[in-house]
């Protein structure tokens, strides 16, 4: 793989992501940025922890 | 809001500043690599990261870098423990742990994102997989000391319990700490007459501070009196000399005789109240208890009669015809009036209230008042 083509990919991606736009790629799949807000977590031994909010990347196969 | 992939090539080319041609086949050849990915050979694309089958299913582990990027305005965010354990809520527990994640779930669709439980294999999954093994690590071993202390305490229970499955048996090991913990019952009834024995003692030390308290406030009303006395004194003594001149201008009364003896008073005081036995109302002289009622001029109203007296006393030594009128509020509290002179009328009162020396000559520092003995 081109190595110039390997870092512009991941630069559109990063900013497509970034902007919380969908990529998609045919025969692949899509990259989307998903965000999920912080919410209590009880543990088994009683406590209750408060997860912090994230913001990661989704990659969804392409269904054939 | 997507970017096609007519439109991923344009911005491709842009970037990397490539042939669109080129770059259309860079991607093919990249789509081509990714879908080739077995079961047993991953592949790590550099910035972008592994992508691999699992469950028969092509997913990606984001690398670390991009991840952060992504993630930037919550990096470094740790979860934070708001409520400490309770070993004997498990079953709350399970219950809660249920609704969060029906939470979880509805948070997700509420993002916008229509995927699935199983679409968040990547991120998610892998603080599901840790969450779930730290959760079997620690039943475990929960069951383990249950069901000893259960075969200690209450053997009936062991049977019940023994030839039931894992997951129907759980509920009953979490019922079995309740009865262990019967116990400290027993301990807190041997403990009840040590509670109320510091009760007691609580009450008792209470109500000395409450009784001290009293008493020092006692004493502090005692010294602000004392406290005020000797400031007003002190402006008396200060003001002596006065009273002879504003005595001469004196226009009234039954005071005809004293002003033939005024002349004697300003250099000496005793003989003044030997000639002044004689009269009847006055401001200086000896107080006549025979009058059945008089006005006098009240100086001070004072709680301990024996200060009172001490006042009383003082200005008696400055020629005044000074006497305390005691003045019953109830039982308990008793005031002590400081008064000078008798005289029939108001008036007269008044107009000796004039001669007094200052500060008590203004009419804020003394009252008019009809005293009875």
């Amino acid at each position: 793989m081109n190595d110039t083509f390997r870092k512009g990919l991941i630069s559109v991606l990063r900013d497509q992501l970034h902007a919380k736009k969908t990529v998609e790629i045919e025969k692949l799949g899509s990259f989307k940025s998903i965000h999920i807000k912080q919410y209590q977590k009880p543990e088994p031994d009683g406590r209750v922890v408060l997860m912090p909010p994230i913001d990661y990347v989704l990659f969804t196969p392409e269904k054939k | 809001m997507s970017l096609t992939q007519e439109q991923l090539i344009e911005k491709i080319s842009e970037v990397s500043k490539l042939d669109k041609k080129l770059v259309a086949k860079e991607l093919d050849s990249f789509v081509e690599q990714i879908l080739q990915v077995s079961k047993g050979n991953p592949l790590t694309i550099e910035g972008l990261g592994v992508f691999r089958l699992k469950k028969g299913r092509l997913s990606l582990d984001t690398a670390p870098n991009l991840a952060l990027e992504i993630n930037y305005k919550y990096a470094g965010m740790m979860p934070l423990e708001i409520k400490k354990g309770n070993e004997s809520s498990d079953n709350q527990l399970e219950q809660n742990s249920e609704v969060s994640t029906l939470q979880n779930d509805e948070e997700l669709e509420e993002s916008g994102s229509k995927s699935t439980k199983e679409d968040l294999g990547f991120e998610i999954g892998k603080v599901n997989q840790v969450e779930k093994k730290k959760e079997e690590e620690i039943k475990v071993p929960k069951k383990e000391k249950v069901e000893t202390q259960i075969q200690v305490t209450d053997p009936i229970l062991v049977d019940s319990a023994l030839p039931k499955t894992e997951k129907k048996s759980a509920p009953k090991i979490d019922e079995a700490p309740k009865k262990v913990a019967t116990p400290p019952t027993a301990v807190k009834s041997n403990q009840t007459p040590k509670i109320i024995a510091v009760v007691l003692a609580i009450l008792v030390v209470v109500s000395v501070i409450v009784f001290l308290n009293k008493s020092n406030k006692e004493k502090t009303l005692a010294q602000k009196e004392n406290v005020d006395i000797k400031a007003k004194s002190e402006v008396q003594l200060s003001f002596e000399p006065e009273k002879p001149k504003v005595e001469e201008t004196k226009p009234d009364s039954a005071t005809a005789k004293v002003k033939q003896t005024q002349p004697v008073k300003t250099s000496q005081p005793e003989p003044q109240i030997a000639q002044t036995k004689s009269i009847s109302y006055g401001l200086s002289g000896e107080f006549n208890a025979e009058i059945p009622s008089y006005y006098g001029i009240v100086l001070y109203t004072l709680s301990f009669e024996a200060r009172a007296d001490a006042e009383r006393s003082s200005w008696i030594k400055k020629g005044f015809r000074a006497y305390v009128d005691t003045w019953i509020i109830t039982r308990e509290n008793i005031k002590y009036r400081v008064a000078l002179g008798q005289f029939a009328t108001v008036e007269d009162a008044k107009q000796a209230a004039l001669t007094l020396p200052a500060p008590f000559n203004e009419a804020q520092n003394h009252f008019i008042k009809r005293l009875n003995p």
